[in-house]
């Protein structure tokens, strides 16, 4: 990273933080970001300096009512099963399940090349894809025997305007990555798979987003930065 | 406040569903924060509704804090500000005519008698390198946090040319660095 690089980051990180970019520059700041972690900790530096301006503000205690409300929506909220909502969506439930995931992957691998004859149902592949930092986006699933991929929006995805997230496949070598096109922005999507993504499923690096213009990158190949990659484990 | 460690307790206990600890955390921040969304909307009713829908969220979100990348108010302080802002957009709620912008630009930092003894060190920080910046330059930058305008919003309601508000947030974020960082 050299520092002319560094300082620009900065620089947009802070006007980021304080709303100062409209959206195709926001849009143009996504898309300038070639490190991921480095610009979550620019934003950091920032939102940690300028929330010093509200320290010159003097406290108010807010009436009892809102409080009330806030207690009242939680209670109904874990009435409906919210509490296991948001443990669902924090990054500390998919962190060990990823690991645990991984791990039955491996145990699948092993006790599937012992000799107790072929499993009654072939095993799903899975992909959890988001930022290493922040619950998984998208979930991306695999039948095995229909081939068809299924992906989805884990919530709403908030893209500039102009701007999509499209699927490729790492077929792994020299190979160029396949698309497997514009993800959706909530909701999910399925579609059969090609015989060119079922080899590469099989024998490949996984899979990765990429940030395109609106409708997918024109060229065949990912054009923006790179933003979530992973790993397909089976289940 | 700004720095308490008792707030990341707070938050990691939330994240497990502990509504005593949830409690807590509103109790601690929740007079800091109201004050902020004031600031921002200029309406109590305003403000009692963005502080509830921001806890909701700080409730459904609190795993997602990470305690290595950032402290726990400014966390906390950034879904307040950024559930004010939005509120500000979507809603077309603006509580101030250009004028009022204008206004309230020119005393972007005159902040009253600020009280540099309860001030953190870092706000204290921020405070001295922003008396660094030329007028416009801090009072850009300064309002643009209370506001969320972005450079074009700011150009339009000054009434200035949008390269002159970019050349006075330019200026005005590279000496705050090197002053921050000195």
């Amino acid at each position: 990273m050299n520092q002319e690089s560094a300082q620009e980051r900065s620089y947009l990180a802070a006007q980021w933080v304080l709303g100062l970019l409209d959206e195709s520059e926001r849009a143009q700041a996504l898309a300038a970001i070639d490190d991921q972690q480095e610009w979550r900790r620019a934003q950091t530096f920032w939102e940690d300096r300028f929330h010093g301006l509200t320290e010159g503000l003097k406290p108010e205690t807010p009436p009892n009512h809102v409080w009330n409300h806030i207690e009242r929506a939680v209670e109904s909220q874990d009435a409906e099963g919210g509490l296991w909502r948001h443990f669902f969506q924090s990054v500390r439930f998919w962190r060990p399940v990823a690991l645990m995931a991984t791990a039955a992957a491996l145990i699948l691998f092993f006790y599937a090349r012992a000799p107790v004859g072929p499993p009654a149902v072939a095993p799903t592949q899975v992909a959890m894809l988001g930022a290493s930092d922040q619950a998984p986006q998208f979930m991306v699933a695999v039948d095995p025997q229909s081939h068809r991929m299924t992906v989805k929006a884990m919530g709403k995805v908030d893209l500039p305007s102009g701007k999509s997230l499209e699927l490729w496949m790492l077929p792994g070598g020299d190979a160029p990555p396949l698309s497997c096109g514009v993800l959706p922005k909530e909701g999910k999507s399925s579609w059969e798979m090609k015989p060119k993504e079922i080899e590469a499923m099989k024998n490949g690096n996984g899979l990765a987003v990429s940030l395109e213009p609106e409708g997918g990158s024109a060229t065949g190949g990912p054009t923006g930065p790179v933003l979530y990659q992973a790993q397909f484990v089976t289940l | 406040m700004h720095s308490n460690p008792q707030l990341v307790e707070f938050l990691e206990a939330t994240s497990r569903g502990d509504r005593v600890s949830f409690a807590k955390l509103y109790e601690q921040t929740a007079p800091h924060l109201f004050a902020l969304a004031q600031r921002i909307l200029k309406r109590k009713d305003w403000a009692e509704e963005a502080l509830q829908d921001s806890f909701l969220k700080i409730w459904k979100k609190a795993a997602d804090f990470d305690p290595q990348k950032g402290r726990a108010f400014s966390w906390i302080a950034t879904i307040v500000r950024n559930g004010c802002l939005d509120q500000l957009r979507k809603s077309s709620r603006e509580p101030l005519s250009p004028e009022g912008i204008k206004e309230e630009w020119h005393a972007a930092h005159q902040a009253g008698p600020l009280d540099l003894a309860a001030l953190s060190q870092s706000a204290k920080a921020l405070q001295d390198c922003l008396k660094e910046l030329s007028e416009e330059e801090r009072n850009t930058l300064v309002l643009a946090y209370w506001r969320g305008l972005t450079q074009s919003e700011m150009a339009q309601n000054l009434d200035r040319p949008l390269g002159t508000v970019k050349t006075w947030v330019r200026r005005g974020l590279e000496r705050l660095k090197g002053c921050l960082e000195r």
